[in-house]
């Protein structure tokens, strides 16, 4: 795809958009702040604490990314329509999972992931002192995320196959930090001053919202990708 | 009069109730909706006495028993509070 056509876009901005709802899926940040806030202590180190989850999610978001972009480019010297049909494939099949099993059913906003992992990222989030523990969270939630993550990871990949190598870093570290914007944007909330509560009640009344639309985006996206490389037009 | 004893959520044992472990937890979720410390202790003292006299005619209650009867008192003092307190195992 020619990097600034309007499919171009569209497509990196639906990716962004799955990308982003997912992230404003997982409440760990919420957790973090939360105990922190409860146990006591003071704004800056909660502000620390928020940043250097932050920081975890959008580093590793980047190294994924790169890694992929890097085995995409070493592995496809072109990419195909069949690259592109298995890539609309991935897109549609992890649009299809999010509408099925993103989010449990009943209170909460529990996500698909498994308890007793939740569990230990919980009880860590609560010990958590210093803000290298809370980056490690943060990495590590973008890696248990992943299944879901994947396929806008992969697509970004793609259209970034044989692009200039300067482009590329521009490319992956924006594309990162704008995934990663929900959680910028709930950092800044809370250091100023609004309830987790709030947040969480917000989070727990659209989480319908958040599934539908991330998982019929993926599925759009993946139709769109499929009629316009396989069907239409290819560079 | 024996310790009522509490069941973890993992079911592998028991331990005798701990009032001081409830009131800490009831002062931290009240913090954490931006409660003042003294209106978080007051709220925390009222719960605990509520869910001690519930207490009172039992030998064995759940974990998952004491953090629903502490929510429900604690919804009258402080209802931000007592959502966080009952939801933050369904968060993530």
């Amino acid at each position: 795809m020619n990097p600034i056509s309007f499919s171009f876009l569209l497509a990196v901005t639906a990716a962004l958009f799955a990308h982003a709802s997912f992230q404003l899926g997982v409440s760990m940040l919420t957790l973090l702040s939360s105990h922190a806030i409860g146990a006591g202590k003071r704004h800056a180190q909660v502000l620390r604490l928020e940043l250097g989850y932050t920081l975890g999610a959008i580093t590793m978001t980047a190294g994924l990314l790169a890694f992929l972009t890097y085995v995409i480019s070493s592995l496809f010297t072109i990419v195909t329509p069949l690259h592109w049909a298995m890539m609309a494939g991935l897109l549609g099949g992890s649009g299809i999972a999010v509408l099925l099993f993103y989010y449990r059913r009943g209170k909460g906003t529990m996500l698909w992931l498994p308890r007793g992992f939740i569990e230990f990222a919980s009880s860590r989030a609560k010990k958590t002192r210093n803000s290298f523990e809370a980056f490690a969270i943060g990495s590590a939630m973008v890696v248990a995320e992943l299944p879901f993550l994947l396929a806008p990871l992969v697509l970004i990949a793609f259209l970034l196959h044989g692009a200039p190598g300067n482009q590329h870093l521009l490319a992956i570290a924006g594309y990162s930090v704008l995934a990663c914007l929900p959680l910028l944007i709930m950092t800044s909330l809370i250091s100023g001053g609004h309830k987790i509560s709030s947040l969480q009640r917000w989070r727990e009344n659209n989480k319908v919202f958040l599934r539908w639309s991330s998982g019929l985006v993926l599925i759009l996206l993946g139709v769109y990708i499929y009629g316009f490389t396989v069907w239409g037009n290819v560079p | 009069m024996t310790p009522t004893h509490v069941v973890k959520r993992s079911r592998k044992y028991s331990e005798p109730f701990d009032p001081l472990k409830l009131h800490t937890s009831i002062v931290a979720a009240c913090l954490a909706v931006r409660t003042l410390e003294g209106e978080a202790h007051l709220a925390a003292e009222r719960v605990t006495r509520h869910v001690i006299d519930w207490l009172s005619v039992k030998t064995e209650v759940t974990s998952e028993d004491l953090r629903r009867v502490a929510a429900t008192h604690l919804q009258r003092y402080h209802a931000e509070a007592a959502y966080m307190y009952e939801h933050h195992r369904l968060i993530a």
